[in-house]
């Protein structure tokens, strides 16, 4: 099931201008996120369904397992093999990033109180 | 007495009269004919005043809805410990009571008697778990029933278009200290109080607890809508729906797309911001939804002791009901947003959980789409004369199964 707080969040999309807070905090996010991605290759994980990845739709690769799961997290700046959404869904990550043809919007919020680490911090 | 005393006499007589004839016009519940009394949230009034409508003129099984709207924990409550209405309760009239009447209108209210009246029919917009973690009483039993979905809104001079999980959190959990642009104050959040589902629902899928939230508690879904409607800084609202409600409203405000932990991009319940259709709540783009559930006592079996109950609950459930009804109770239902459970493909177990797939045992996403997309369905068309190549006819279309 979902885990409750904290929660580590998904990356933001880079975009063409980053400030350079969250800069040096994407750079060591992107490296954590090649670091676990190698160990989980390394280590394996069976009980994550292999993905589905739909040939074409391939953007930045942002929808991949969940953060702090099974080590192949999610986001942008990712080596391209992470599928940018499921054709054959199961999980609920898989569901809820599956293939459409519905209308998406990207969002790139920013985040002043998100911890460094990019968990959420408690509620007051 | 002077001409115009014995006028003003008689003015003042004739208003007298058609004063109390409007008094005397508002019915006692107990002489409405077959009268079911509920107690529902208030995003589930669409539904009453649809479904009422038609069961007040069905040739098959005439009914009076007889309802009051409160929120979810406490219709829950009420059944689980045999609370009585005792306020006078709203009911849909019949066409040949007033033929004019719409479902937009506000309905009519009748005198409930003295002593009250129990609730046999209860509704929750929301797992009721999460209002009560508690089994439910013996001989009271949960139907669980379409789904709904809740959104967050803002009014539509704003030039918002989404909002993640995270920046919910920051703005819901923590207000204007959140410091999240435009939303930095919350005495422009317009909320609901933490008995209702929209409340809780949204807090689960954002993982604030309801307790928590900050902005301005309103009691009534249509406040929410005043509230974002009439606000002095319509940038910087938000405000929190139902979406049959926002459906409602959709001239004076908009949804915002959602974007959940862990997902890519935002959605809305829609598969576009302009159409109806629910495709994303169908297929789990879109987390923020619950199953309506419909409480009410039963027998040994688990079968409603109200036969009226039994009837209604089945209508609302999409199951077959006897005496055939000669309306279809599913068009009521997707006529006020809802989800049937046979339009979906996507399950979850608990308020804000995880989706994982789902298979209804009786399909109904072609009639679905046929009633609700703006493309209509691709489903072949069947009829008695006119089997299926393959699949299953149902409602007029072949289904997968």
């Amino acid at each position: 099931m979902t885990t409750m707080n904290p929660v580590k969040t998904r990356k933001n999309k880079v975009r063409d201008v980053m400030p350079g807070r969250h800069l040096q905090l994407w750079a060591a996010r992107l490296g954590c996120t090649v670091l676990l991605s190698i160990g989980a290759v390394a280590c394996g994980d069976d009980d994550e369904p292999a993905p589905t990845p739909a040939a074409g739709k391939g953007g930045s690769g942002a929808a991949g397992a969940r953060a702090g799961a099974s080590g192949s997290q999610a986001g942008s700046g990712g080596s391209g093999e992470t599928p940018d959404c499921y054709e054959a869904p199961k999980t609920h990550l898989e569901l809820i990033n599956a293939c459409t043809d519905a209308e998406k919007v990207e969002v790139d919020p920013d985040l002043p109180l998100l911890e460094p680490n990019g968990e959420l911090p408690p509620l007051p | 007495m002077t001409l115009r005393t014995w006028c003003a006499s008689a003015l003042a007589l004739a208003l007298s009269i058609g004063a109390s004839e409007r008094v005397s016009a508002q019915p006692k519940c107990s002489d409405l004919p077959d009268p079911i009394y509920l107690q529902v949230g208030d995003t589930q009034e669409p539904l009453m005043k649809t479904l009422g409508r038609a069961l007040r003129d069905s040739k098959a099984r005439a009914m009076t809805l007889v309802y009051i709207t409160t929120g979810s924990c406490t219709n829950i409550e009420a059944i689980y410990t045999g609370k009585k209405i005792t306020s006078n309760p709203k009911y849909v009239p019949s066409s040949a009571e007033d033929p004019g009447w719409k479902t937009t209108d506000a309905s009519p209210v009748c005198t409930i008697a003295s002593e009250g009246h129990e609730v046999e029919v209860a509704n929750s917009a929301l797992f009721v778990s999460a209002c009560n973690p508690d089994d439910a009483p013996a001989g009271i039993k949960l139907f669980q029933g379409p789904n709904q979905g809740y959104v967050f809104a803002v009014p539509e001079a704003s030039d918002q278009r989404a909002i993640t999980a995270e920046q919910a959190y920051f703005v819901f959990g923590f207000g204007s200290a959140g410091k999240i642009t435009p939303w930095d104050d919350e005495a422009f959040y317009f909320i609901r109080t933490t008995t209702k589902s929209t409340l809780l629902a949204l807090a689960a899928n954002i993982r604030v607890p309801g307790q928590k939230w900050k902005g301005m508690q309103l009691d009534m879904s249509n406040q929410v809508v005043s509230g974002l409607t009439s606000s002095s800084d319509p940038p910087k609202s938000i405000g929190i729906l139902g979406a049959e409600i926002y459906d409602r409203n959709r001239d004076k405000l908009n949804a915002l797309a959602y974007r959940a932990y862990d997902q890519k991009y935002a959605y809305f319940p829609d598969s576009t911001a302009t159409s109806f259709d629910k495709r994303n709540v169908r297929d789990g783009h879109y987390t923020p939804w619950s199953p309506t559930v419909w409480i009410t006592k039963v027998d040994g079996d688990g079968k409603p002791t109200s036969v009226l109950a039994d009837y209604l609950i089945r209508m609302i459930l999409g199951e077959e009901a006897t005496p055939k009804p000669d309306f279809e109770p599913l068009d009521s239902v997707i006529a006020v947003g809802l989800v049937p459970e046979c339009a979906m493909s996507v399950t979850r177990t608990q308020e804000g959980g995880d989706l994982s797939p789902y298979e209804p045992a009786e399909p109904c996403g072609c009639y679905y789409d046929h009633k609700n997309s703006e493309g209509g369905t691709k489903c072949e068309s069947c009829s008695d004369d006119k089997p299926c190549s393959k699949g299953t006819c149902r409602h007029g279309f072949c289904e997968a199964k």
